[in-house]
């Protein structure tokens, strides 16, 4: 740790953790160590803050954020954090121990550190030499040559490769670069006659032209929505700690009057997405809002000037309706929302600070997990319920519930209302089978008596579960058979079987187990839910 | 000895065997006019038929394959091999003596749970949920189905004993069935007047004849005391059955005590139960030992009162399993076991 700052008046000094040497990052830690409980009152944190901010501004302008520790006697009595974008004004909180725990937990997932996949995606490795990944089937875009083949453009047009393979340019005032024009150019695009189609003055980006603005990026798919919007997505960043990309997207819209395209430009709005398949991250509001903060900062590095921000958490590097891609009515919008996690619209306020307007405004992530949570509650008490009941039933109730059926009935009780109404009845019975024929199986508990339609459904020896039609054996069964003794003149047509993992079913008496296995929770525990209701405390 | 003496001799035996024959058949035509008459007159003729009439030296009557039309279970199939009255004796036209007995009185206890059913779900439900301990009592009928009890063929014995100078009645009945056991009773009503006795045959009449005689037992009994009751069972299948299905409904594995057997807490409940009666503890408790002891190897138990107590059936109260305790503690009843074979 360095100490950064101290005042032996306040009797307060404040350290940076140092990594490597080294504790200027984008993310400080911060601990304050004050004399008093009472140098974390707003008031005096807010005017050490601005001390501090002094230093920073000084000594490390690259941060942006600070998590901040206050101890005072050497006991944490204070949590919060700060940012640059206000004027590291600390805020209260417990945001820097949620960021550790998402922080842990998405190292934990993390098969390295560089270049993590979301969703089995992972942006091409290396930041400089990335050739934007074209669409065939979606994005309308040629490259076109100059005459001597040593320059060439990626050109956005809806005519057909035919009609453009003839087509070629002439470049002034430009530097080529691995056939592809980068930087400032002019460039005269003539068509197979040789007349002048375009010029197009300005700057370009890996053969694209961007007009008058100079897009140093990496870009990483060249795709297109229809034919009047056409999509570039370059990559702004990847944080390794939470398993975020951040991805822009660039857009070329066709002209309707004249059929040509828009420079590519990305700024109005400023359309950022956090790729990633961390949707935990977006359950905190504190946690979200940080996020939120760091995509306000690249709008300002990549668009500064812009007014309008659309941000988006989605799973996915590309392709979600609203987003990167117009709204359409025949979008799939469960889909869609699967892929999504989180999506706000932010506005720049005059005084420079972003807020959320869109009434799209949405957190999916959030409300899945809150549906989750709902549906696990839901669970839970209905796990709760059969517990209790369980507790109070018997060894055949417990049998009962374990296969789903109301009750498990005993064969002599069974075989008698079949002879007395003389029909078949359906039954679940618990049975010890003693031997297996074809498609047949002899049962010794409760009684020898015969099981039929087996196949399929028995295929060993021992105590089963069984459900099925039970009727009295025919008169030519009895002399087949030979069965004289009471109720060994049944005969069970199987509908289906489920194999017990000890004798007669003992697993039953594990209730908590039962309810697991019944409820498919492994980690299952009674009496405490799952989550704390949102009042407690 | 002649040829013609010879023919003449076996003339005379034909003629008397000829007499032999006509006599038997005027005899068995005045028997079976008695017996028609007897029928009619207690309007029982559609109710009691039988095929055939034997004559018989020592009997009053015997009559084969007899069958018996309930008015409630006019549909049940029974038959009766043999039904003889040994001895009816009337004194001043009151029945005071009767003794009979019947060989192989059959009849599917099935078909009368069939006949009784009041719906398929009725009947599947009522087995379903099943009380081995309480349904005894109030469907026993199920209870001796569950016991593997279906094909009755008993021979019973009946008998009736009236002295109207004392007011008093003996019944005896002995019933012995191949599944159900040999049950053997015998009861002693006093104060039983005149009009009283005519209600215990009015009873009998209306079995048959309306299927409901518990007005004719209610006025039967009115007034009356017990003096004697002996009472035995002696077991063929019956118990062992039911224990069998306890088995079966309790999950019974091998090597390991039959749930149907008393337990000390059982006995306890048993104790408590007749406690409740009369708080002769020890006794009750050694009554409650010796039913768990015959519930477990069940064999032959035996019910017999003390001499010398009579018990007015009035002073009875509860339901029936509670009258019938209170009646047997009572008349200080004592309650043995007895092997059945030596």
């Amino acid at each position: 740790m360095k100490r950064i700052a101290y005042s032996e008046k306040e009797g307060v000094e404040v350290f940076a953790e140092a990594n490597s040497g080294q504790w200027c990052d984008d993310i400080l830690n911060l601990k304050i160590f004050a004399q008093e409980e009472s140098a974390f009152k707003e008031k005096a944190l807010n005017a050490l803050m601005t001390k501090v901010a002094l230093v920073l501004n000084n000594k490390c302008p690259s941060a942006l954020q600070a998590l901040i520790d206050g101890y005072s006697a050497n006991t944490l009595v204070y949590q919060g954090s700060a940012s640059a974008t206000d004027n590291w004004k600390p805020e209260k909180g417990t945001l820097k121990v949620k960021i550790r725990q998402l922080q842990a937990a998405a190292v934990n997932t993390a098969r390295s550190k560089d270049g993590f996949p979301v969703k089995e995606w992972a942006p091409p490795a290396g930041k400089q030499k990335i050739v934007a990944h074209i669409d065939p089937q979606t994005a309308l875009e040629h490259r076109i040559y100059s005459k001597d083949k040593s320059c060439s453009i990626l050109y956005t047009t809806d005519k057909t490769a035919d009609n453009v393979k003839n087509w070629f340019i002439s470049v002034g005032s430009n530097s080529c670069s691995e056939n592809l024009i980068y930087g400032r150019a002019e460039v005269s695009v003539f068509n197979e006659k040789g007349h002048l189609e375009t010029t197009l003055d300005g700057y370009f980006t890996e053969g694209r032209f961007t007009g008058r603005k100079n897009l140093n990026l990496v870009l990483l798919n060249r795709y297109g929505a229809d034919k009047n919007n056409q999509i570039l997505s370059y990559l702004i960043d990847s944080d390794p700690e939470l398993k975020i990309h951040y991805l822009g997207f660039l857009k070329s819209q066709r002209n309707k009057k004249n059929g040509g395209y828009s420079p590519w430009s990305g700024c109005a709005p400023f359309t950022i997405a956090a790729v990633t398949e961390n949707e935990e991250l977006f359950l905190e509001n504190t946690v979200t809002d940080n996020i939120l903060r760091t995509a306000e900062s690249f709008a300002d590095i990549f668009c500064l000037g812009a007014r309008q921000m659309k941000f988006f958490a989605t799973t996915v590097p590309q392709g979600i309706p609203g987003m990167d891609l117009p709204e359409t009515k025949n979008t799939d919008t469960e889909s869609a929302e699967e892929k999504l996690i989180y999506a706000a619209v932010l506005e720049r306020k005059p005084g420079g600070k972003w807020t959320i307007v869109s009434d799209k405004t949405q957190n999916l992530a959030r409300l899945r997990e809150n549906a989750r949570r709902a549906e696990d509650l839901r669970e839970h008490q209905l796990m709760m319920a059969d517990y209790n009941e369980l507790t109070k039933s018997d060894y055949l109730g417990r049998l009962a519930y374990m296969i789903g059926v109301d009750k498990i009935d005993n064969l002599p009780a069974m075989l008698t209302a079949t002879a007395i109404t003389q029909k078949p009845i359906r039954v679940n019975m618990l049975v010890n089978v003693a031997s297996l024929g074809l498609d047949k199986a002899w049962a010794q508990w409760p009684s020898e008596f015969l099981i039929t339609q087996t196949s399929g459904l028995l295929n060993r020896t021992g105590w089963h579960i069984v459900s099925g039609r039970l009727r009295l054996m025919t008169s030519e069964e009895k002399k087949q058979h030979k069965k004289t003794a009471p109720f060994a003149e049944g005969v069970l047509e199987l509908s289906s079987a489920a194999a017990c993992e000890q004798e007669a079913c003992a697993e039953v008496a594990d209730l908590i187990g039962l309810i697991r296995k019944r409820h498919e929770k492994p980690n299952w525990m009674p009496y405490h839910a799952p989550y704390r209701q949102e009042n407690d405390s | 000895m002649t040829k013609s003496m010879w023919v003449a001799v076996t003339i005379l035996l034909l003629l008397f065997t000829a007499c032999g024959v006509f006599m038997v058949f005027l005899q068995k035509d005045e028997e079976q006019k008695n017996i028609h008459n007897f029928l009619n007159r207690n309007k029982l003729s559609n109710a009691i038929s039988y095929q055939n009439l034997d004559l018989s030296v020592s009997d009053l009557a015997v009559l084969k394959d007899v069958s018996v039309r309930l008015n409630d279970l006019p549909a049940l199939k029974n038959t009766i091999k043999t039904f003889v009255v040994h001895h009816y004796k009337e004194t001043n036209h009151i029945a005071t003596k009767l003794s009979f007995s019947a060989k192989n009185v059959s009849f599917r206890l099935i078909d009368i749970a069939r006949l009784l059913k009041k719906s398929d779900e009725n009947v599947i439900d009522t087995l379903a949920f099943f009380n081995p301990a309480q349904d005894l009592i109030d469907n026993p009928l199920y209870a001796l189905l569950l016991a593997g009890c279906n094909h009755v063929s008993a021979n019973v014995k009946g008998e009736y004993t009236y002295y109207p100078q004392a007011k008093k009645m003996i019944l005896k009945a002995d019933i012995d069935d191949k599944c159900l056991g040999h049950w053997g009773g015998s009861i002693t009503f006093e104060n039983i007047s005149n009009a009283q006795q005519g209600q215990l045959l009015l009873a009998f009449k209306h079995l048959v004849q309306k299927g409901n005689s518990l007005t004719d037992l209610k006025n039967f009994l009115d007034g009356a005391s017990v003096s004697s009751l002996s009472f035995a069972y002696t077991e063929k299948a019956l118990v062992q059955g039911y224990k069998k299905y306890i088995d079966t409904l309790y999950l019974r594995q091998p090597n390991t005590p039959s749930p149907a057997e008393l337990s000390n807490k059982g006995i306890q409940k048993i104790v408590s139960y007749l406690s409740f009666s009369n708080a002769h503890r020890q006794r009750n408790a050694d009554i409650a030992q010796t039913i768990a002891n015959f519930i477990k190897s069940p064999d032959k138990i035996s019910f017999q009162s003390k001499q010398g107590k009579e018990v007015p059936l009035r002073v009875l109260r509860g339901d029936f399993l509670r009258r019938l305790t209170d009646l047997l503690l009572r008349l200080d009843t004592t309650v043995t076991l007895e092997k059945s074979t030596f």
